[in-house]
C-alpha cells in the first residue's frame, strides 16, 4: 500500500513538473522552487494549473486552497493533489 | 441540364453572370438596370426615404434592382434574416422592395418610425453578414463603388474567370460582384451545397479562380482536379490559416492567393494580402496592403478608424442609448452633424482574469502556431474561476497537452493559453458555413480530452 502511494506521488510529481515546465518554457530541476515569486510563471498561469490539476487528477478545487502555501512550488502542488485526492 | 462546357465560351468578356443556366451580359444587366429605374423614377414613393431590398432568388435581379435604387438616390436596407420576425428590426424602413416577374413592387411599412431628422439619402446600410447577424456597417453608394474599385485595382482579375458561391445575404457578394462588374470578367455563381461541381467547372476551364470565404477554399480543394491552374483564390473574412495556403501552394504553386480583411470585413476591406507561393508562411499575416484612405490606430480602450470613402468614427466596446441607435442590434450610430459612429459591434471578447481576449483572433493565431487548419477557441465557463478557454483540435495526429503549451507559449502571452484541450472528430458548421461554436460548447464534455 505504501508503495502505491509514493508511486502515485512519483506520477503526480512528474505530471506536474510536465506542465509547469510547458507553461514556463523552461526546466526545473528543484521541485521546491518558488514557481509564482521568483518569476518562472505569471500569476495568471495560475488558472492554467488549476485547470490541470481539475480535469487532470478529477478533483475540485476548493478556492480558499489557492495560495503560495499550496501552490507555490511543484512539490506543494504535488502535495495539494494528493491530499485532496484522499479527501474526496 | 446545364451545358457547363459552355459556361466559360464567352470568359473575361461581356459576360457577367452565370447561375442556374442562365448567363446575363453586360449589355442585357444595363439594360434591365434601365428598366428597373425607369419603373422606380416613375414611383413617387421611391423618391426619398428608405427601403428595404429584398433579396430574389436570381443574383442578376437583386444585383440590378440594388443598382437602379441606387442610381434613384435612395438608402437601402439590406435585411437580417429574420427581419420580419423581429419586432424592432421593421420600424427603421419605409417601404419593401422585390421584384415580381420583372415588375417592381414596393409595400409600404406600416410600422415605420419617422425619424425626426431622416438620414440622407444615398445610403447603404449593410445590416447583415453571412450568418444574418447585423453586422452594423455604414457607407454610401460611391464609396461602395469606389471600395470595390480598389480590391479589382489591387487583384487585377479582367482576364479571369471566376466562381463564386452564392449567400443570399453575404453583402461580400455584391463585393465580389463588383469586382467583376468593374473588371468585366466572368463570374459563375453556385449554391454552396452544389460545391462538388467545381471538379466540372474546372474541367471545363482550369485557370478558373475561386471567390468566396475562406471556408469555401479549404472545402472545395478536394473537387479541384489535380491538372487545373487556378488563376487565383480570393476570400474574405476571417484569415484562413497558413496550413490551408500552403495546401493550396503545393498543389498549385503558379497562383497567387488574396484574402481580404478588416475590422468590418464586409464593407472594410483594409487590408488585402497577396500571397504567393515563394511568401514565408510566418509573413502572411505582415504584407498586408492598406487601400489607400483607410487606416486605424489601436488605442487603450478603442479602435480609431479613419477613411475617406468608408467611414470615420469609433470602435468601442459599449452600449448605446436608444434614440441615436439605427439598427436595433444597437452596434450602429449616427451623429447629428453626419458624421457616423459606429460602436459597440458585439464582439466575442471576454476576460480571463480581468485581461480581454478576444476569441477570434487568437484562435487564427494558434492555428498559425500549430499549423492546424481546424481548431476552434471557446469560452468554457467555470462555476469558480470564471472564464476559462477551450480549444478543440481536429486531427488525425495526436498531440500531448504540454507539447500545445510549449509552442503557443512561444508566441501568445499567459493569458491567451488556452487551460482545456480537446479532439473532435467533425467539426459542426452553421447553415451558413460557420462554424457552430455553440454547438461545439454544447458538446464540450463529451469531447475527448488532450493529456499529457
Amino acid at each position: 500500500m505504501k508503495e502505491v502511494n509514493i508511486m502515485n506521488k512519483e506520477v503526480v510529481l512528474q505530471k506536474v513538473k510536465n506542465e509547469v515546465e510547458a507553461m514556463a518554457s523552461c526546466s526545473i530541476d528543484d521541485p521546491d522552487t518558488e514557481i509564482f515569486t521568483s518569476g518562472i510563471l505569471d500569476s495568471l498561469n495560475i488558472l492554467n494549473i488549476l485547470s490541470f490539476i481539475e480535469s487532470e487528477f478529477q478533483l475540485q478545487i476548493n478556492p480558499f486552497d489557492i495560495n503560495l502555501d499550496t501552490m507555490g512550488t511543484i512539490n506543494k502542488i504535488c502535495d495539494y493533489i494528493i491530499s485532496k485526492n484522499r479527501c474526496q | 441540364m446545364t451545358d457547363i462546357a459552355n459556361l466559360f465560351d464567352n470568359a473575361g468578356s461581356t459576360n457577367l453572370i452565370t447561375y442556374k443556366g442562365r448567363t446575363e451580359t453586360g449589355d442585357s444587366f444595363a439594360a434591365l438596370i434601365a428598366d428597373l429605374y425607369q419603373k422606380i423614377s416613375c414611383i413617387p414613393e421611391l423618391k426619398t426615404g428608405s427601403f428595404i431590398l429584398l433579396l430574389n432568388e436570381h443574383p442578376i435581379e437583386f444585383y440590378s434592382l440594388l443598382f437602379a435604387i441606387w442610381k434613384n438616390g435612395n438608402r437601402v436596407i439590406f435585411p437580417t434574416r429574420d427581419i420580419f420576425s423581429d419586432p424592432l428590426s421593421i420600424l427603421y424602413y419605409k417601404y419593401s422592395v422585390s421584384l415580381n416577374e420583372g415588375n417592381v413592387a414596393i409595400t409600404p411599412n406600416q410600422h415605420y418610425v419617422q425619424e425626426e431628422d431622416d438620414l440622407p439619402g444615398d445610403t447603404v446600410v449593410f445590416s447583415s453578414g453571412s450568418t444574418g447577424a447585423p453586422k452594423g456597417i455604414l457607407h454610401d453608394r460611391n464609396n461602395f463603388l469606389k471600395n470595390a474599385r480598389a480590391v479589382a485595382d489591387t487583384i487585377q482579375v479582367s482576364s479571369l474567370s471566376n466562381i463564386t458561391f452564392l449567400k443570399p445575404y453575404l453583402v461580400s457578394a455584391i463585393s465580389h460582384f463588383l469586382v467583376h462588374y468593374l473588371t468585366g470578367s466572368h463570374l459563375l455563381f453556385d449554391n454552396y451545397e452544389n460545391i462538388q461541381n467545381l471538379s466540372d467547372y474546372y474541367t471545363a476551364n482550369p485557370s478558373a479562380g475561386i471567390v468566396g470565404a475562406p471556408i469555401h477554399v479549404v472545402s472545395g480543394l478536394r473537387f479541384i482536379p489535380e491538372d487545373a491552374q487556378p488563376g487565383i483564390f480570393f476570400t474574405s473574412g476571417d484569415f484562413i490559416s497558413a496550413g490551408a495556403i500552403e495546401n493550396i501552394f503545393s498543389r498549385f504553386p503558379e497562383t497567387t492567393y488574396f484574402n481580404v480583411y478588416g475590422l468590418a470585413e464586409l464593407a472594410g476591406r483594409f487590408f488585402i494580402n497577396r500571397i504567393e507561393a515563394s511568401t514565408p508562411a510566418d509573413r502572411y499575416e505582415a504584407i498586408g496592403t492598406n487601400i489607400p484612405g483607410t487606416g486605424y490606430q489601436s488605442g487603450e480602450s478603442d479602435i480609431r478608424v479613419n477613411s475617406d470613402f468608408l467611414f470615420s468614427g469609433y470602435i468601442i466596446d459599449n452600449t448605446f442609448r436608444s434614440r441615436e441607435v439605427l439598427h436595433p442590434s444597437g452596434d450602429l450610430v449616427v451623429n447629428k452633424n453626419g458624421l457616423l459612429f459606429l460602436a459597440g459591434r458585439t464582439n466575442d471578447e471576454i476576460k480571463i482574469l480581468g485581461n480581454k481576449v478576444a476569441l477570434r483572433y487568437i484562435e487564427i493565431k494558434i492555428r498559425n502556431i500549430l499549423k492546424q487548419d481546424t481548431t476552434v477557441l471557446i469560452a468554457q465557463p467555470h462555476p469558480t474561476f470564471g472564464n476559462l478557454l477551450a480549444l478543440v483540435i481536429k486531427s488525425e495526429r495526436e498531440y500531448k497537452r504540454t507539447e500545445i503549451i510549449r509552442k503557443l507559449r512561444k508566441h501568445l502571452s499567459p493569458h491567451e493559453i488556452p487551460h482545456k484541450f480537446f479532439y473532435m472528430d467533425d467539426i459542426p458548421f452553421t447553415q451558413s458555413m460557420k462554424i457552430d461554436r455553440n454547438a461545439i460548447a454544447r458538446q464540450l464534455q463529451s469531447l475527448r480530452m488532450i493529456h499529457g
